[in-house]
């Protein structure tokens, strides 16, 4: 089916405006994190917040859109980095913002860029969700907001977040033996 | 009974109620080996966390007001082709806009049949004989959300007539085009300018597939429809109807959304006239579950829609939902039938409007305005 694009009218929803202002920050700086690149973030938050709209048209409006829209940023955004193609562009972004953003020590933004490179490698083949609750957790979610968001009970989160730990660490060393 | 990692790694977030920490800590004060696992784990997490933290982007303000303008440029617009059946689905015969789309497509969906042949023995099954109206508590579908319907459902449509529409300067050449006696409104001193709409026509073929696709959209992925329909070919005509608008009106007055330049609208009346529209098919199927179903998508309960779907005949009632919080309805007699008279409130640049409707002789009428709704009744029953 082709693609359908959203067909809003920002004069009648004032609520949805809100939640957009109120959280596009966040959600540009979820997917920047994942995508390094913040062209393609800034895109994906708009798919993100396209979604938030299909996703509330005939239901009630989400009680809790927070959580919705950082379970969808990381879970697009990690979509994103396993689409090798794009990583790759993504990568040479990377490289290029961390160069401008360190022009007076070129050598440590190349090695920043190479570890974020590696990183989002790692990132890329771990299962979706559990590089989902690493990046949400590194967002600074509290046990409580991860269980909300990823729909588990809070008293699993602890073992998740070891076991994707654990297979974070097994990944890298894989691909980083040293 | 040793500690499972888990509960370490939630102890070293601190995230564990104070009894369960408690309870590990005396754990780990006299069990070395879960002390070392706790420090193992410790120490793996900080890893882990250091090397996400290296993905933190340097602080860059991102400007959401400007964001949100861009994101409205690009996410609002005119659905494609074709436009007309966009249109249609935004709900062309009354103000309350798209949830007609919602229970077009029911009604269509609604004439399928077990078999594929169609063109062999064609019964006219639904004609308007009568228009009823059903109130929802909440906008079942939106003006928005009925393009994309129709934009989605005009992907299996194949149009077989697409009559333009064409300004006529008599009512006689208007009744000629349409092929019935135009009537106008006596009542009215001014001339109204004509248009005679053209014939439409298309052919639908239900896909499953995007029948779900469609439910999920609206986010009712609970409803099925019976595999059955899958691949029945439903036809359905439009035929050329005259619309006559009286005064000042705005310029498209069919867009409900269309910002409206302020100006007094209260002297445009629309009467628009068609013939019953028909949907033709082999019949077999039972309409009334696939209705009720339609109403539970526009937010009934299970059981109110089959409290409503027993007061009406399916076969030949033309049923409007009309969203509670923006518009109210009454019923009304009118050229000696039940008409419905719905009150559309203001919503923004868009005054308050009204539409009436009703059927004679196999007619669908509606007169529609902006001014005082108290004049929709003698206005119509000044039709000749």
């Amino acid at each position: 089916m082709a693609a359908t694009e959203a067909i809003l009218s920002g004069r009648d929803d004032p609520a949805f405006e809100a939640v957009f202002v109120g959280y596009y920050a966040r959600v540009v700086a979820v997917l920047h994190r994942l995508v390094g690149d913040r062209a393609e973030a800034e895109e994906l938050a708009g798919e993100v917040f396209a979604r938030l709209y299909r996703q509330e048209l005939a239901s009630a409006r989400l009680h809790n859109p927070g959580g919705w829209l950082y379970r969808t940023a990381t879970r697009l955004g990690i979509d994103a980095l396993r689409a090798a193609r794009r990583r790759q562009r993504y990568e040479q972004a990377a490289g290029a913002a961390a160069q401008a953003a360190a022009p007076d020590d070129p050598l440590a933004a190349m090695l920043r860029a190479e570890q974020c490179r590696q990183v989002r490698a790692v990132l890329a083949k771990l299962k979706p969700a559990q590089a989902q609750v690493l990046m949400l957790r590194a967002g600074g979610l509290s046990y409580k907001e991860l269980a909300g968001v990823l729909g588990i009970k809070p008293t699993s989160v602890g073992s998740m977040l070891a076991r994707a730990e654990a297979e974070f660490e097994r990944v890298y060393r894989k691909l980083n033996p040293s | 009974m040793c500690i499972p990692d888990g509960a370490l790694r939630a102890r070293l977030d601190g995230d564990l109620a104070a009894a369960d920490a408690l309870a590990v800590d005396n754990h780990l004060a006299d069990c070395a080996g879960c002390r070392d696992r706790s420090e193992a784990l410790a120490e793996r997490a900080g890893r882990v966390q250091a090397l996400l933290g290296e993905l933190a982007p340097p602080e860059v303000s991102a400007d959401a007001h400007a964001a949100w303008t861009r994101f409205l440029a690009r996410h609002s617009g005119a659905a494609a082709q074709p436009s007309w059946l966009s249109r249609l689905f935004a709900g062309r015969l009354a103000p309350a806009c798209g949830a007609l789309a919602v229970l077009t497509l029911a009604v269509l969906l609604a004439f399928s049949s077990e078999t594929r042949a169609f063109a062999q023995k064609l019964l006219g099954l639904f004609r308007v004989r009568n228009i009823a109206v059903v109130s929802l508590d909440r906008r079942p579908v939106t003006q928005e959300q009925g393009k994309v319907l129709g934009q989605m459902l005009s992907e299996s449509v194949v149009v077989t007539k697409e009559g333009k529409p064409q300004p006529v300067s008599t009512r006689a050449e208007a009744s000629r085009l349409a092929s019935f006696t135009v009537r106008l409104l006596s009542a009215r001193a001014d001339q109204p300018r004509l248009t005679v709409q053209g014939e439409h026509a298309f052919q639908l073929t239900v896909e499953m597939a995007r029948v779900q696709a469609l439910l999920n959209l609206v986010g009712r992925p609970d409803l099925r429809f019976p595999d059955a329909l899958n691949g029945a070919k439903v036809a359905v005509n439009i035929p050329s109807g005259v619309v006559a608008a009286y005064g000042d009106c705005p310029r498209r007055p069919h867009d409900a959304d269309a910002p409206l330049p302020p100006a007094d609208w209260s002297n445009c009346v629309t009467v628009a006239q068609f013939p019953s529209p028909t949907v033709v098919t082999l019949p077999e199927l039972d309409i009334a579950p696939i209705a009720e179903l339609a109403l539970q998508l526009g937010g009934l309960t299970a059981e109110e829609a089959r409290a409503f779907s027993r007061t009406v005949d399916w076969t030949s009632t033309l049923v409007i939902p009309v969203p509670r919080d923006v518009a109210s309805f009454e019923y009304v007699e009118v050229e000696g039938v039940r008409g419905v008279l719905i009150h559309h409130r203001s919503l923004g640049n868009r005054p308050a409007s009204y539409a009436l409707l009703w059927t004679k002789n196999g007619m669908v009428h509606s007169l529609s305005g902006f001014g005082n709704p108290s004049y929709a009744v003698p206005l119509a029953n000044s039709l000749e």
